[in-house]
C-alpha cells in the first residue's frame, strides 16, 4: 500500500517545485515590487469574460473600466495579502483547501494504472472479487395461501415421509410457484432476487446431497436438496481487467487525498490550549488531544 | 506570465494524451471482455422481469447540488450494484438491500455546463462568484436562497436562461461525455445494464412537463437538449426526429402530470390550438410509458376525482397543492389520460396517450431506487429532508411538505435478457409495469381462446404469448369472438403477501368515457358474489413497524373474462396488484428516531404494482 502512495506524492511536490521555480524565473524582473503589468492574456480572459456575460465585446471604454476595476482588485488584493488579510479569513480558507483537493484529483487521475499496479491491486484486493457461492439444487415449497396455515408442519411432515424418495418423486409433492423445482449453477444473488435474502444466506450451511428444512423464504416453507455448493473462487485477472481498472482509479482517488493531507499534517503538531470546566472535562481534552494528532 | 501559461498548457496537452492512450487501451479491454460476456448472458425464454431506475440526479444536476449531492454518476450507478455509499451531505452511509438489474442516470440537461464549470478548476468560470457561492453553500438556508435564485425563479419561469458564468456548448459537451464515460463503464451486459439519459426540464410557468429520455445505445448526441433551447414538448421531439435522423433512438417519458398545472394532457397544443393528428402521432412516436408514480406523488388517480375507487387515496403527494400555484385536477392524472387518448383515437385516428407505466424516484441524493420504507433514513433531496426531524417540520421547496413526499417508484421491464437493447426495447413496447417500491412482478395477456386453467406457471405464459398479446400490446376483434385475460402476479420475497388483483377498465362509448375496477381475485377467500371484496384486517405492529404475515397470498394466477365487453367499443385493460399494508417510512422514523409527525400522515400504505394497459381496437 505505502509504495502506491509514496509515488503520486512524489509528483505531486515535483510538479509543485517545477511551478515554483519556473514561476520565479517568468516573473524575474517582470513584476518588479510595485509594478502591475496588464500583458496579452489578462486582456483576453477579461475580453473572455465580458463576452460570456453580455453576449458581445467590450468597447474600448467597458474595457478599460474593467481593466480599471481589476487593478484596483489586484492593489488591495496585494496590500491585504501585505497586511496578512487573508489570514483565519473563513471563506479564502474553504477555498484554498478545495483548491488542494482539486489538485490532488487531478493528480490521481494523471496516470492510468499499468498491468502491473493493476495485478498488485488485484492481488491486495482478491476477496471484493470472488465469485458468489453457486449452487445447482431441488427445491419445493409450501405456501400459505395453497396449503393452508399450517404449510410450515405439511412441510415437515412431506420431509418425514418422503426424504428417501428418488429426487424426482419429491417434485410434485409442493405447492406450484413459478420457481424451477431444479436451480442450476444459480448465484447466491439471483437466489437472493428470487427468493429474498435470508433463503440464500441461510443455504451456505446446508448438508449436500440430502432433503433437508424447511427454509424460510417470503413465500413460504421450501425443502431443499443442494446437489452441488460451489465456494467462492478466485477469478482469472483478464476477466475482470476492468472492473479492476475502474475501482483502481476511484480508490487512487481517495488515496491520494488521504495520503497528502497526512502528509501535510506531519508537519503541524496541534495543540489543545482550552482551559477544562465542568462540561468539558480534562480526561476528554488530553483524549481529544491525542485524536487531534492522529489521522 | 505568458511562458507560464505556456507551460500549463503543455502539462495540460501531456495529461490529455496520457488519458486518451488510457481510454483507447480501456476500450480494447472491453471489446474483449464484452465477447466473453456474450456467452454468459442469460436468456429467458418466456421472459424475466427486470427492475431498475429510470429517474435519478447527482451533483450534475444543479438543484440536487445545492442541496449536498456530491456523487457522480458513476458511484449512483456503483450504489444501483448493491455498493454501500457515504453521502456527504448526512454522514450516513445507504446501501440497497438488493442490487438493481438496470439503471439510467436523468440529470437536468438545464445546467449540466454550468455544473461542469463549477466542478471543474480548469473551467475557466470556475472562480466566478455565482459558481463559487454555489459551491460554499454550507447546510439548508444558503442553499435555500440559492435554489429559489436559480432555480425556482429561472427554471419554472415560461423563458428559462443559462446561469451568468455559463461558458457555452463546450461545457455542455464535456459534462454530458463525462456522464456518459461512467454511463458506459458500468455496463455489464447480463448482470447490470446501464442506459444513456438525461431530464429534459421544460416546466412553463412552474406547470411540470418534464420529460426524461433515454437512449437504446451508444449513439447519442454531442448535446442533450434542455429547457431553454426546446421550450415546449414539440420542440423536444423536433429534435428527437432531428437526432434520429443522425443515428440516434430516444424515447421520451413524462412524469408528474400530477404537478403540470393541467397542462401535460391539455386539450391545446402549445400554440393554443386542439391537438391534431400531427401532435398525437409525434407524441406517441416517443412517449410510449408514463412514470405513474415517483416521490412526488403518484399520478394514477386522486380521491377528489375518484371517489369511487378504495384505493385512490395512495401518495397523492397532497401539500402539492400549496406551492407553485398548482392545484390538483382530474385532467392530470393518468387514468383520466388513457381515457381521453381513446376519444383522440376516435376523432384523429391516433392516441396521443398511449401510455404504458414504469416508476422512477426522481430522487436527488444519488441513491438509485431507493425505494424501501424501512430505508429513507436520508430522505430524497439534499438537507432539507436528510434527517427525521427535517422531515418532521420542512418543505421541499416548490414542490410539498417533506412528510407528503415518498421514496418513489420503480420500473419492471420484461425481457429475455438483460441487455440495453432488450431493456430499452421492452420500454418501446411497454412491456413493462411500475411498483412503488415492493418487487412485486405482474403480468397481463389478452387473447382468444385461453383455456380455463393451467397446470402450470410456464404453460401460462407460452399461451399468454401463443394465443394473444402481452400489456402494452393492442388486442384486435376477432369476429364473433370474445376475449379473456390471463392476470398473474407474484409477491416480493422481501415484503408483505398480496391482498388481491384487480382490472382497471376505461373505455369509450356513445361519446362518453367510462371506467369500472373489476376485482379479479382476493386472498383469504374474501371475493364475494357480486364482485366485491371484504376489506382485510391484516394489521401493521405500530410498535415495530412489523406487517401480518398470516394473511394474504405469494402468488395470484387466473383467467379473467370482461362481462361487460361490447366489441363496437374502444378500450383498455390494466392491472394493479395491492398488497397487504405496511409501514410508511415516517414510522419508522418515529420509531427510530424518536420524533412524531402530525396526525393527518398516514402511518401505512397498500404498496401496489400497476402493469401497463392492453388497448381493444374494434374492427
Amino acid at each position: 500500500m505505502k509504495s502506491i502512495l509514496k509515488q503520486p506524492l512524489v509528483h505531486f511536490l515535483l510538479i509543485g517545485l517545477v511551478l515554483f521555480i519556473l514561476f520565479a524565473l517568468v516573473n524575474n524582473g517582470k513584476d518588479a515590487e510595485n509594478t502591475i503589468v496588464i500583458d496579452q492574456s489578462d486582456l483576453e480572459r477579461t475580453i473572455a469574460t465580458w463576452e460570456m456575460q453580455w453576449n458581445r465585446p467590450p468597447t474600448a471604454e467597458e474595457l478599460t473600466n474593467l481593466l480599471k476595476s481589476n487593478i484596483r482588485q489586484e492593489v488591495f488584493y496585494q496590500e491585504a495579502l501585505a497586511m496578512n488579510l487573508d489570514h483565519n479569513d473563513e471563506i479564502i480558507k474553504r477555498r484554498l483547501s478545495q483548491k488542494m483537493e482539486f489538485l490532488s484529483n487531478d493528480l490521481a487521475n494523471m496516470n492510468p494504472p499499468t498491468e502491473e499496479e493493476l495485478r498488485k491491486y488485484y492481488s491486495e484486493n482478491q476477496s471484493k472479487y470472488l465469485t458468489p457461492y453457486r449452487y445447482s439444487l431441488f427445491q419445493i415449497v409450501f405456501t400459505a395461501d395453497k396449503s393452508g396455515r399450517d404449510y410450515w408442519t405439511i412441510a415437515e411432515n412431506i420431509l418425514k415421509e418422503y426424504s428417501e424418495v428418488s429426487i424426482q418423486d419429491m417434485e410434485t409433492k409442493g405447492d406450484a410457484l413459478p420457481f424451477p423445482f431444479a436451480f442450476d449453477k444459480i448465484n447466491e444473488d439471483q437466489l437472493r432476487i428470487q427468493l429474498g435474502s435470508d433463503f440464500a444466506q441461510s443455504l451456505r450451511e446446508l448438508p449436500n446431497n440430502k432433503w433437508v428444512g424447511p427454509i424460510a423464504s417470503g413465500y413460504g416453507a421450501h425443502l431443499v436438496y443442494i446437489s452441488e455448493r460451489t465456494e467462492p473462487q478466485e477469478q482469472a485477472f483478464e476477466s475482470i481487467k476492468n472492473d479492476l481498472f475502474r475501482d483502481f482509479e476511484y480508490e487512487r482517488e481517495q488515496q491520494v487525498y488521504r495520503a497528502i493531507y497526512e502528509e501535510l499534517k506531519k508537519r503541524y503538531k496541534i495543540e489543545v490550549d482550552i482551559v477544562p470546566t465542568e462540561i468539558i472535562s480534562d480526561t476528554f481534552l488530553i483524549e481529544l488531544q491525542k485524536q487531534l494528532n492522529t489521522n | 506570465m505568458k511562458y507560464f501559461f505556456n507551460f500549463l498548457v503543455c502539462l495540460g496537452t501531456i495529461c490529455f494524451l496520457g488519458c486518451k492512450e488510457g481510454s483507447k487501451a480501456a476500450a480494447e479491454a472491453d471489446t474483449s471482455l464484452a465477447d466473453q460476456r456474450k456467452e454468459v448472458i442469460p436468456f429467458f425464454e418466456n421472459k424475466e422481469a427486470f427492475f431498475g431506475e429510470t429517474h435519478l440526479h447527482t451533483k450534475y444536476s444543479l438543484d440536487a447540488f445545492i442541496g449536498g449531492n456530491r456523487l457522480s454518476a458513476g458511484q449512483a450507478l456503483k450504489f444501483a450494484q448493491g455498493e454501500e455509499i457515504l453521502l456527504e451531505s448526512t454522514g450516513k452511509t445507504m446501501q440497497l438491500k438488493r442490487p438493481l438489474d438496470f439503471a439510467a442516470v436523468t440529470d437536468h440537461a438545464e445546467y449540466i455546463g454550468e455544473m461542469y464549470s463549477v466542478l471543474n478548476p480548469n473551467a475557466q468560470a470556475y472562480n466566478n462568484e455565482q459558481a463559487k457561492s454555489l459551491r460554499e453553500v454550507d447546510g439548508l438556508e444558503e442553499g435555500l436562497k440559492l435554489f429559489v435564485e436559480l432555480v425556482v425563479k429561472n427554471n419554472r419561469s415560461s423563458k428559462p436562461q443559462h446561469l451568468e458564468f455559463f461558458e457555452g456548448s463546450m461545457s455542455t459537451m464535456s459534462a454530458w461525455e463525462i456522464m456518459n464515460e461512467q454511463t458506459e463503464a458500468n455496463y455489464i451486459p447480463g448482470k447490470f445494464t446501464t442506459l444513456h439519459a438525461f431530464e429534459w426540464s421544460g416546466a412553463p410557468n412552474g406547470g411540470n412537463l418534464h420529460r426524461n429520455i433515454i437512449f437504446r445505445d451508444t449513439i447519442v448526441p454531442d448535446l442533450p437538449v434542455s429547457y431553454i433551447e426546446a421550450n415546449r414538448e414539440t420542440d423536444l421531439w423536433n429534435w428527437l426526429e432531428e437526432i434520429g435522423h443522425n443515428g440516434s433512438t430516444a424515447l421520451a417519458i413524462p412524469h408528474n402530470s400530477n404537478a403540470s398545472k393541467g397542462m401535460m394532457f391539455d386539450e391545446n397544443m402549445p400554440n393554443g390550438e386542439p391537438i391534431t393528428q400531427g401532435y398525437a402521432e409525434m407524441r406517441q412516436k416517443y412517449e410510449r410509458t408514463i412514470e405513474i408514480m415517483q416521490i412526488k406523488g403518484a399520478s394514477e388517480v386522486h380521491p377528489n376525482f375518484w371517489p369511487n375507487d378504495e384505493f385512490a387515496n395512495f401518495e397523492n403527494a397532497q401539500s402539492l397543492e400549496n406551492y407553485s400555484g398548482r392545484s390538483f385536477e382530474e385532467k392530470n392524472f393518468v387514468r383520466y389520460a388513457l381515457k381521453r387518448g381513446l376519444q383522440y383515437e376516435d376523432e384523429l385516428g391516433v392516441n396521443p396517450y398511449k401510455l404504458g407505466f414504469n416508476g422512477g424516484t426522481d430522487n436527488h441524493n444519488g441513491l438509485m431506487s431507493n425505494v424501501e420504507e424501512d430505508n429513507y433514513a436520508t430522505g430524497s433531496h439534499g438537507y432539507v429532508d436528510a434527517t427525521a426531524e427535517n422531515r418532521v417540520k420542512n418543505t421541499v421547496d416548490g414542490w410539498a411538505k417533506a412528510y407528503d413526499i415518498n421514496p418513489g417508484s420503480i420500473t419492471g421491464v420484461w425481457a429475455q435478457r438483460n441487455t440495453r437493447e432488450d431493456i430499452w426495447d421492452g420500454l418501446y413496447k411497454r412491456e413493462t409495469f411500475a411498483t412503488s417500491g415492493p418487487r412485486i412482478k405482474v403480468r397481463l395477456f389478452a387473447g382468444y381462446n385461453y383455456k380455463e386453467s393451467y397446470e402450470t406457471y410456464d404453460d401460462f405464459i407460452e399461451d399468454g404469448y401463443a394465443k394473444g398479446v402481452p400489456m402494452g400490446g393492442d388486442l384486435k376483434l376477432d369476429k364473433g369472438q370474445e376475449p379473456s385475460f390471463l392476470v398473474w402476479a407474484l409477491k416480493d420475497p422481501m415484503n408483505a403477501n398480496l391482498d388481491r388483483v384487480q382490472i382497471v377498465k376505461g373505455w369509450y362509448e356513445n361519446g362518453k368515457l367510462k371506467e369500472k375496477i373489476f376485482n379479479v381475485a382476493a386472498s383469504d377467500n374474501r371475493k364475494k358474489a357480486d364482485g366485491t371484496v371484504t376489506p382485510t384486517d391484516a394489521q401493521v405492529d405500530l410498535q415495530t413497524g412489523a406487517f401480518d404475515t398470516s394473511k394474504g397470498n405469494s402468488e395470484f394466477m387466473t383467467k379473467w373474462r370482461d362481462p361487460d365487453f361490447n366489441p363496437s367499443n374502444r378500450a383498455f385493460y390494466y392491472v394493479r396488484v395491492l398488497q397487504l399494508p405496511t409501514a410508511r417510512w415516517n414510522l419508522y422514523d418515529e420509531i427510530r428516531e424518536g420524533v412524531k409527525f402530525p396526525g393527518t400522515v398516514a402511518k401505512t400504505v397498500v404498496e401496489r404494482a400497476w402493469s401497463s394497459p392492453i388497448w381493444y381496437k374494434p374492427k
